[in-house]
């Protein structure tokens, strides 16, 4: 793994991955999309509204799934020193603050006709306001200290301390009395949803996790080319003093 | 369309709409600090 903490074999690897992972990511988008309005049925209780849970759903899982990212990026940090691993959690964060924000505004939006209200404090929606909290403090953090590496171990602390939110958020419909349907895929005894919701469900579920390694590896990037010019502006001025 | 489409439509715009921008966002602020970091190599280079 430490072989890739060299920028540029890094920026190697990461632009022979980006072209295919652009055009999968299309791919799955569109298919996704279309199935979604015009391919699949309208749910027997929901109707037409059910159409809201496949930009929502897939949304809900990145913004979990780009958490344990940084969990594990914040882990690998701090007890491996990988110089990648930082910049790997400081480029996503943004993206899942971006889900996680969408979770919550696409959820309150399928709320309002199927529950009557747009927010409820129960266990499974302020779970994921405490996920957006956490997101904000961690992207916090890095902007609040001047140096990177100071900054970077506080972040990646808290992102580690955060986790115990995980499976709280996976869990409340089950611990809690909550308005919130229980899981209806990733739940024992297999997915309870027909084929026909499944696909355009795990196809857009895809494209959300496609989308994360493009922009996180454009992210990652920007972090190298920040920390490159860091340096070169610091070798002029060494130079003219 | 039904009873629920101004909510659809504005579920999928607005999702649509924010990772349209982030991703753009991310891709032009890459670019711009590539081009950034390239000319400052040249330029070192130049003065050396």
């Amino acid at each position: 793994m430490h072989r890739f903490a060299n920028p540029a074999k890094f920026n190697r690897l990461a632009d022979k991955i980006l072209p295919w992972a652009i055009v999968c990511a299309a791919i799955a988008f569109i298919s996704g999309i279309y199935y979604a309005l015009f391919n699949s049925p309208a749910d027997y209780q929901q109707g037409e509204s059910v159409r809201m849970m496949y930009v929502h759903v897939p949304a809900a899982w990145a913004s979990m799934s780009v958490y344990g990212f940084i969990a594990v990026a914040s882990f690998v940090a701090l007890v491996w020193r990988h110089p990648l691993a930082l910049i790997a959690g400081k480029a996503a964060a943004p993206i899942g603050a971006t889900f996680t924000a969408l979770a919550l505004i696409t959820g309150s939006l399928w709320g309002k006709p199927m529950w009557g209200t747009f927010w409820e404090w129960d266990g499974r929606m302020t779970s994921v306001l405490v996920l957006l909290f956490l997101y904000l403090g961690y992207i916090a953090l890095w902007e609040a200290m001047e140096d990177d590496e100071k900054a970077g171990r506080a972040a990646s602390i808290l992102a580690l301390v955060g986790v115990v939110n995980l499976p709280i958020i996976k869990f409340s419909v089950e611990w809690w009395n909550t308005l919130h349907q229980p899981a209806s895929v990733m739940r024992a005894g297999g997915p309870s949803m027909p084929a026909e919701m499944l696909t355009p469900l795990l196809t857009l579920g895809i494209a959300y996790q496609l989308y994360f390694t493009v922009v996180v590896l454009w992210r990652m990037k920007l972090e190298i080319n920040k920390r490159k010019i860091d340096v070169m502006v610091q070798m002029s001025m060494q130079d003219e003093a | 369309m039904n009873d629920y489409s101004t909510y659809i439509m504005i579920t999928y715009g607005v999702s649509g709409f924010a990772l349209l921008v982030l991703g753009l966002m991310s891709y032009r602020r890459m670019k711009s600090t590539e081009r950034e970091a390239k000319n400052l190599r040249r330029r070192r280079k130049e003065r050396s």
